[in-house]
């Protein structure tokens, strides 16, 4: 009997020690599965950034940020979730080639609750499962948003970091309808572009309502989304034109050109071209006779390629400036595409001088010139083709397609359109 | 006839029940002890593991501050169920250790150790590190950031 019970009592014993151990090990091997399953969450979060990646919202530009600065925007950026699970974003890092000059270091937003200099919207971090253009809103100082390329990293609160660089190039994701290439200029066929302004339409329609409905016997400019595709800066030059024949109504057979304007101004491309290259100038161009550029009736400010009568001052064949700062540089110079293949952000061209403007012809002394219009009757169509006339600029070891020595010229195939009357509210819609 | 002496029976049965149970008690006791000792071991070696298995931080960014180019910007963000001890940072092999992590406020270094607390409310879930050493543009930086708890995390980047 005695050796039963202390048989039994070592038996209780070690019961009771591997009971334990059990019990230690199951909850070891819970930390186990549930650490696992956060790995599994954590691997499976997949963000994408599609085309533009960040856009400025126009009716909301120049807010005023807390803490003190005046010049803090709201920009947003699109998201698609392509995870079957909700995901958080903890940190944004923008990073730039201008290393240093952008920020103290990388450019760090955190959310916030409200319009705070380098933060973004807190209520925007979650993004469902499978949402597609979740927009994020972050305010950043406007002045330090240039077109320099910048890397952003989105840093999810599991951990996992997300980058894309911006701009995005337009071949990558504006997925076109058709494109055309033709020697360094690439057109992308959507609805945004070509757009126009008139004397008495003054903010330019993204896309236009109607198509390629455009006001006839008004003053027009035109705005045309260009795209480079050489790996060197060009620089257009003031031959260059949008030209029209009209091949129904009466008047079949008439022909009008639409040269070359002074390029915009940045605060009027800020508000109405965003996600676009633009060629500062501090002339405008706005709409016909804009009083505020210094116009009267329906004239223009032509682009010179080379005058040094060139309001505000000379177009001259440097880079000088292209980063976006208002300069004395007002000539059309598209950015190099990234490399051969890609497309350069787009620049809208501005199309509506009635004589190519360049200091031998006395119709544009000082740089002003009539605006011009479709003359024909009202509904009559016509095929419009673009005559461009560019020269390299060599910059950076340039393209070897293309030799800073020569001008090339191409005409493109571009729209056909056909001209409506604003006063006449009916269908097709004219505005 | 000599007669021989000895214990009577009855004392001789209680001699070896006494010194039986005796056996049997320091047997039961030294099982007991041994017993005991495992499963606290292995108590303490399931606790640690599972803390430690519980850790999750990564670098989330690395920046090449460029003038000059002596240092270098690490950020750790603590994503785990518990917090975190920062312990160290080697850079090429080179330990960065205490004060030489050089943590930026809010997180401070206490006890030679970073503590990064749990949770994206909180301030010091995410830290930033100004680790001073030198790097070439193009040549290959190897981070790493090693807790109390033997968790490390790697980073491979080229000097841009």
């Amino acid at each position: 009997m005695i050796g039963g019970i202390i048989v039994l009592s070592l038996f209780l014993v070690a019961l009771v020690a591997m009971i334990l151990v059990s019990q230690q090990y199951d909850v070891y091997q819970g930390t186990v599965n549930k650490m696992s399953q956060k790995d599994i969450d954590r691997f499976s979060e997949d963000l994408q950034v599609p085309y533009p990646g960040v856009s400025w919202p126009p009716a909301e530009t120049g807010v005023s940020c807390a803490g003190g600065n005046p010049s803090c925007d709201r920009f947003t950026l699109a998201i698609n979730n392509l995870a079957g699970i909700g995901t958080q974003i903890a940190r944004i890092y923008i990073n730039s080639t201008k290393a240093g000059t952008l920020c103290s270091g990388p450019c760090v937003l955190d959310p916030a609750t409200g319009s705070t200099n380098s933060t973004f919207r807190v209520s925007d971090s979650l993004i469902n499962p499978s949402e597609t253009n979740h927009v994020v809103d972050f305010w950043f100082a406007s002045n330090r948003f240039d077109n320099e390329t910048k890397t952003f990293s989105l840093v999810t609160t599991r951990g996992r970091i997300f980058s894309f660089t911006w701009p995005i190039p337009a071949t990558k994701g504006a997925n076109p309808t058709g494109s055309l290439y033709l020697g360094c200029l690439a057109i992308n066929f959507d609805n945004l572009l070509v757009t126009y302004t008139s004397a008495n339409h003054n903010t330019p329609p993204t896309p236009l309502a109607g198509g390629w409905l455009f006001p006839g016997s008004t003053n027009l400019i035109f705005y045309v989304r260009v795209s480079n595709i050489c790996t060197d800066y060009v620089k257009l030059l003031d031959k260059s034109t949008f030209y029209g024949i009209q091949y129904t109504g009466a008047g079949t057979g008439a022909s009008v050109a639409f040269y070359l304007a002074a390029p915009m101004s940045e605060g009027y491309h800020d508000q109405y071209f965003s996600s676009s290259w633009y060629i500062p100038t501090t002339r405008g161009n706005t709409y016909p006779g804009n009083t505020a550029d210094g116009l009267a009736g329906n004239n223009v400010w032509g682009y010179n390629q080379t005058s040094a009568d060139q309001p505000p001052g000379n177009c001259v064949n440097t880079i000088t400036d292209l980063g976006g700062t208002p300069s004395n540089n007002p000539c059309y110079i598209l950015p190099p595409a990234g490399k051969k293949g890609e497309q350069s952000l787009p620049t809208y061209l501005l199309f509506s001088a009635t004589d190519p403007c360049y200091k031998s012809k006395p119709t544009c002394s000082g740089g002003q010139t009539q605006g011009n219009n479709f003359q024909g009757v009202i509904g009559g169509t016509y095929v419009i083709f673009l005559a461009m006339y560019w020269q390299c600029m060599g910059v950076g070891g340039g393209d070897a397609t293309c030799s800073p020595n020569y001008e090339f010229g191409v005409t493109l195939p571009f729209i056909t359109i056909q001209t409506c009357d604003p006063a006449n509210k009916k269908l097709p819609y004219c505005t | 006839m000599k007669r021989n002496l000895a214990v009577s029976t009855v004392v001789a049965n209680m001699l070896m029940i006494s010194i039986t149970l005796s056996l049997a008690a320091i047997l039961v006791a030294w099982a007991g002890t041994t017993y005991g000792t495992f499963s606290g071991s292995s108590q303490l070696f399931f606790l640690q593991r599972g803390q430690a298995l519980q850790e999750r931080f990564v670098i989330e960014y690395v920046y090449f501050i460029k003038n000059p180019t002596s240092m270098i910007q690490i950020f750790v963000r603590n994503v785990g169920v518990k917090e975190i001890q920062v312990a160290a940072i080697y850079v090429n092999s080179n330990s960065f250790t205490g004060s030489f992590m050089n943590p930026q406020s809010p997180c401070t270094v206490d006890n030679n150790a970073v503590t990064m607390t749990v949770g994206q409310s909180s301030s010091t879930s995410v830290c930033q590190f100004l680790v001073a050493t030198t790097w070439a543009s193009g040549s290959t930086v190897s981070i790493v950031v090693a807790t109390l708890r033997g968790n490390q995390a790697t980073y491979w980047a080229r000097g841009p």
